[in-house]
């Protein structure tokens, strides 16, 4: 028999064991939150974290770079994140990042609207980037690349020419035998600055209709592929296929792709991309690049002159603030580090690109980030550098 | 003296704790779990609710600039100052997308089903239906990797290039076989609903009394007929539900048809030809997402492709609800 006593006290008991596993519950997810929060990551006391984000063309160069630069500096982390052009430059305008990278410079209106909202913007060109067309033709050996001017590559890319063996190509190469094959044109489908340089560049032609941009609007046939890779392999796993590719990736892909040699209008001459004729192609421009606090929005290194001098060049750069104490979070300490990295990025740094078939910098743009470095400040104060 | 002080004392504290274990008492355990469940489903609905604001706030200015154009146009520039934004081909591209999905993967899902239930012995049946479901568990990005990479290659070579040599001339067969078009797409996308829609029919063709075959075998049917008037009949509403999960999912798939379907866009995405590339809806969103400037008519575009999609995907759920209930009720106690 059970008297209501009873009842009662049971009844508590299992209230109160619901009580308990609920507290239990609210107590677990206080101190997830708590620890989110307070916590800030798994840094050990003394280490600085460096925070970047952007282009995903320099993602190898800059993650070989920090990767030799926490080798010498073991208390600095540098954290890059490839997440595109176009968001690598709204992390920094949104101060949420220590530095940006961007195949694209910052617009006018991109660069008035942060000087006026936070500060001035620092445009570093840290590498170059050349873009090939490549392609895969059975037959044609790597030793007598096709030859292509910007107006015939247009109409390839625009589907305009669709055969291979199209008068106007032929015509271009009287040595060459070429098939009787559809062309197939492949491009990026995600949003890239690699799109934004050769787009630019076939917009000097009045033939391309498609404009100038991360992402265009491609004609029907043409297939995509996400990132560089994607259309690499696209490129060498199907014949009588032609597309774009950063120079890095078509000279480290084994087996080695087939590209082609670009007509220069300035001296007339089709010039094959290299690491030297790219580098000829800055080493022509640098008269008249700005100031890092300037506006790079009209630098462009496409059809530089010279006969050695690759066209489809482009520059890509870091964003950084002139005054750091900006960014939310910085310290003196954070600060060193940042510029500390920025000077590894520009001199030793340019010493490991080549192994990775990145262009380095020419001395004169060098110089330019010299200047540029040397106008940070912290809280005002000069901040020197290795 | 003292004594009276005491006991008042004790008895205003015993009628406090009195007070409290009563008022507790009426709130039982029952209660409290009625009511964190009731909330907990409430929040379901809250996040569905939620994601279709914040949907709708994203795709504001797209919708206000381009009105119903949006969804019926067909142009997608995202050049800054010549920009047009229309999401017709991507909704033919996933139509046509899933239903090849549905078109192969659901006949081939129910002969697995019926094997696996009537035909197979225990021995094959049991280790046959585990390996089916690990199909399930292969990521998507996996499948999207191997698609890329390998099943592009067979397909171009042993399916497109003779479609392409035979039947070429017929305008839904034209094209360059490549590999990466809507046919490898569809294919791809039938293999990841397999297991789904077998492993759900075959629960509810197992789930069939023995009665209904029994009764069928009794007025001389042959094998197939048993299966087709005593098993399929019966379980038609739980099969058509099996197909719309696996519809669900084929529409909703992004990362795998991302890899294969040769992200064509605007004009050049609207579904022609199987050998052709395409876009669906989901794809889209995951090529050009990450990459698009922040704040730009881009963005607000892809949200409301996404807006499309979930609006599509609701659509067709609820479209699946009612031919369940109106159409395909079956009596006497079937598996629903």
């Amino acid at each position: 028999m059970t008297s209501s006593q009873d009842v009662l006290s049971r009844k508590a008991s299992g209230i109160g064991r619901t009580i308990f596993v609920i507290g239990l519950i609210v107590v677990a997810i206080a101190s997830g939150v708590g620890g989110y929060y307070f916590g800030g990551g798994l840094t050990t006391a003394g280490q600085t974290t460096l925070n970047g984000a952007g282009s995903t063309f320099v993602y190898p160069f800059m993650s070989t770079v920090a990767a030799y630069y926490t080798a010498a500096n073991p208390n600095v982390h540098v954290n890059y994140q490839s997440v595109g052009s176009g968001a690598g430059i709204a992390q920094f305008g949104a101060k949420t990042v220590d530095f940006g990278a961007t195949d694209a410079p910052l617009s006018s209106s991109q660069r008035t609207n942060i000087t006026n909202v936070i500060g001035t913007p620092l445009t570093i060109p840290e590498s170059i980037g050349a873009v090939t067309i490549a392609y895969n033709l059975p037959g044609i050996a790597a030793s007598t690349p096709l030859n292509l001017t910007i107006t015939v590559a247009a109409k390839i890319f625009q589907a305009n020419i669709t055969q291979w063996n199209d008068p106007a190509i032929a015509g271009l190469n009287p040595g060459l035998t070429l098939p009787n094959q559809a062309i197939v044109v492949v491009h990026r489908s995600d949003s890239s600055g690699t799109t934004f340089v050769i787009t630019s560049w076939l917009s000097k032609d009045p033939v391309w209709k498609l404009g100038a941009g991360k992402s265009v609007q491609w004609p029907s046939g043409t297939r995509g592929g996400p990132g560089n890779e994607a259309v690499a392999t696209l490129v060498q796993q199907n014949q009588y296929t032609i597309g774009y590719v950063e120079l890095n990736y078509v000279l480290s892909t084994s087996p080695p792709m087939t590209f082609s040699a670009v007509l220069n209008p300035n001296s007339n001459t089709f010039v094959l991309p290299s690491l030297k004729t790219v580098s000829n192609a800055v080493s022509n421009s640098s008269s008249s690049l700005p100031a890092g606090n300037g506006d790079w929005s009209s630098v462009s290194l496409l059809n530089a002159p010279g006969s050695q001098s690759y066209p489809i060049t482009s520059f890509t750069y870091l964003l950084v603030f002139q005054e750091l104490s900006h960014i939310s979070g910085m310290t003196q300490t954070k600060a060193q580090a940042l510029i500390n990295l920025l000077s590894y990025v520009i001199y030793e740094g340019q010493n490991r690109a080549a192994a990775i078939f990145y262009v380095p910098l020419p001395a004169s743009v060098v110089r330019i980030d010299e200047a540029a470095l040397n106008s940070i400040t912290f809280n005002g104060n000069a901040l020197n550098h290795t | 003296m003292i004594r009276t002080e005491l006991t008042k004392r004790n008895s205003t504290r015993r009628r406090l704790s009195q007070w409290f274990t009563e008022r507790l008492a009426h709130i039982s355990a029952d209660d409290i779990f009625e009511l964190s469940t009731t909330t907990l489903a409430c929040l379901v609905i809250l996040v569905l609710v939620a994601a279709f604001i914040v949907l709708l706030r994203g795709s504001l200015p797209v919708l206000t600039r381009f009105g119903l154009g949006f969804v019926t146009g067909i142009s997608w520039n995202p050049v800054p100052g010549i920009e047009t934004f229309g999401a017709q081909p991507y909704v033919l591209g996933t139509l046509v997308t899933s239903a090849i999905a549905v078109g192969i993967g659901v006949p081939i899902s129910l002969g697995i089903a019926i094997f696996l239930s009537e035909m197979a012995p225990g021995f094959i049946s049991n280790p046959l239906s585990r390996v089916i479901e690990l199909l399930a568990a292969v990521p998507s990005i996996v499948y999207g990797l191997w698609g890329l990479l390998v099943f592009s290659v067979w397909v171009r070579d042993w399916v497109e290039t003779p479609i392409s040599t035979y039947l070429g001339s017929i305008p839904v067969f034209k094209g360059t076989p490549f590999g990466l078009d809507i046919l490898t797409a569809g294919l791809i996308l039938s293999i990841m609903i397999i297991p789904t829609v077998s492993s759900i029919s075959k629960e509810v063709m197992t789930a069939v009394p023995s009665s209904q075959r029994e009764a069928a075998y009794s007025i001389g049917a042959t094998k197939w007929e048993v299966v087709r008037m005593g098993v399929l009949s019966y379980s038609r509403s739980g099969i058509f539900g099996a197909a719309i999960l696996g519809l669900g999912r084929a529409i909703g798939e992004t990362i795998a048809v991302t890899m294969v379907i040769g992200n064509a866009v605007g004009p050049g995405a609207v579904p022609t030809s199987l050998l052709q590339p395409g876009q669906t809806m989901a794809s889209l969103i995951a090529s050009e997402f990450n990459g698009a400037d922040p704040g730009s008519l881009h963005i607000s575009a892809l949200i409301g492709v996404g807006l499309v999609l979930f609006a599509f995907a609701l659509i067709i759920n609820v479209f699946a609800q009612l031919m369940v209930r109106k159409v395909l009720r079956v009596k006497g106690g079937a598996v629903e």
